[in-house]
């Protein structure tokens, strides 16, 4: 096994001519043939991945209109900067588009002051866990356990939501998880296993929880 | 190595990323090593767990919807390459042509998307679930597709030129959510697709396919597509009476 912390995006990799144009450029606008090819390419090879993208946003925005925006956005980009020829792999190359939409949108949002950091929301989490269950509205909802993993999920911080939901949600090899993250694949590894044990021990915290509560 | 500097291998093992040689030799110590082992079993226990569908999202429609009108040029949709085709044709056989000229030129569509609008049609006709919005008011039908679809269709009474409304529902046509609105005439079902559509006004285009009577128009930005099972007579007057009540 290769430990040797990997560059992410070298001569051959998918990210080569991801889309980074910046704010105000024009739309694409086919006009010929060739350009229509290049819009039909564009559907057969990166639409399927809409799911994967939307999932992706979802965790990381935790919120379903805003990781809508961010898809949207991430889609424009990926327009503008697509050539079926470069993209080896269209999946991880718009992982990676989603990805630096999200830290763009963030970005924005904080210098809005709209969004909580992280210290803030993992000490609201830790009170949350010791008193009620996870949902607010009741605890026969709390027993549903998709429901329950998927709150634990989005309390993770965002450095090990993104590693496991691409992981263990989407299945993505950690070569893969590498080159959208733009981390080398050590880091991909030892964020994974903090992950994992994170969520493993915030699971075991909550039915601790439930049982001390029935 | 001690067993904490194993924890990545571990991982690496469940997920199936280990090379033989690792795996091999990590698999002979988890034969010893009854914490390792418990370490792996939890771990996969926890990855089986998020396993599960309803953890991975699918992407809403209005999604989809959105990211097509961006995908789609904004100037005119491309029209069959009628330029490249040769018109020095004898007088004689124009008309043996002229099926498959106006299956070209059909306002709005190409022949796959009709090819597309019948097989939608077919489809919604077999189900139970005919339409989602069942309601011979106009007033009800219309308003549901407010916020379903990107353009609201118009939704005329026709019952007096004998085409009652049945209801509405949401379709897929031509990579796109549509609105369909299904009429009934006399024991026959009738689809109409409604979809955004940028192009100039063409006149109605009333053609045979697959068994089924298709008629198709464009008008002010909107293209339609009605589908029945009826005669192409029914399937003409539909389209003109919508028209005359739409004007």
């Amino acid at each position: 096994m290769n430990r040797r912390p990997q560059r992410a995006i070298d001569r051959g990799s998918p990210l080569r001519h991801a889309g980074g144009a910046g704010p105000g450029e024009e739309r694409m606008q086919p006009d010929s043939e060739h350009d229509q090819g290049q819009v039909e390419r564009f559907r057969a090879l990166v639409l399927p991945h809409l799911d994967s993208a939307y999932a992706f946003a979802r965790y990381l925005s935790r919120d379903p209109d805003h990781a809508a925006d961010i898809v949207q956005d991430a889609f424009l980009r990926a327009q503008r900067g697509f050539d079926h020829q470069l993209v080896a792999e269209p999946r991880v190359w718009l992982l990676a588009i989603v990805q630096n939409c999200w830290r763009d949108w963030l970005t924005a949002r904080r210098r809005q002051g709209a969004v909580a950091t992280e210290a803030e929301l993992e000490s609201v989490v830790v009170d949350l866990w010791g008193v009620a269950s996870v949902d607010p509205e009741g605890q026969a909802v709390a027993r549903d356990e998709a429901v329950l993993l998927r709150a634990l999920i989005e309390r993770l911080p965002a450095e090990f939501r993104a590693v496991l939901v691409l992981r263990d949600l989407r299945e993505l090899r950690y070569r893969e998880i590498a080159t959208v993250l733009e981390i080398p694949l050590g880091t991909v590894m030892s964020r994974l296993a903090r992950a994992r044990a994170l969520l493993r021990a915030a699971w075991q915290r909550q039915a601790e929880a439930d049982r001390m509560r029935s | 190595m001690s067993c904490a500097d194993r924890i990545l291998l571990l991982h690496a093992l469940a997920d199936g990323e280990l090379d033989a040689a690792n795996a091999t030799a990590l698999e002979q110590h988890l034969a010893t090593c009854d914490a390792c082992a418990a370490e792996l079993r939890a771990l996969q226990e926890l990855r089986a767990s998020l396993r599960r569908p309803e953890l991975v999202d699918r992407a809403p429609a209005s999604l989809l919807a959105r990211i097509e009108q961006d995908l789609r040029p904004r100037k005119e949709p491309i029209r069959a390459p009628a330029a490249r085709r040769s018109w020095g044709i004898a007088a004689g056989a124009v008309a043996a042509l002229a099926a498959s000229v106006v299956l070209w030129l059909l306002p709005g569509g190409s022949d796959a998307l009709l090819r597309e609008a019948v097989d939608d049609h077919v489809r919604g006709t077999l189900g139970s679930r005919v339409v989602d919005v069942q309601s011979s008011d106009q007033h009800q039908v219309k308003p549901w597709f407010i916020g379903r679809v990107d353009v609201a269709p118009p939704v005329p009474e026709l019952s007096a030129a004998g085409f009652p409304l049945v209801g509405g529902r949401l379709d897929y046509l031509g990579r796109q959510i549509v609105a369909a609105t299904v009429y009934r005439r006399r024991d026959h079902l009738l689809t109409l697709f409604v979809r955004a559509d940028s192009g100039a006004d063409q006149p109605a285009v009333v053609s045979q396919r697959d068994g089924y009577a298709v008629a198709s128009w464009r008008e002010h930005g909107l293209g339609f597509i009605a589908v029945t099972d009826a005669s192409l007579d029914d399937a003409r007057q539909f389209q003109e009476a919508f028209r005359a009540a739409v004007k």
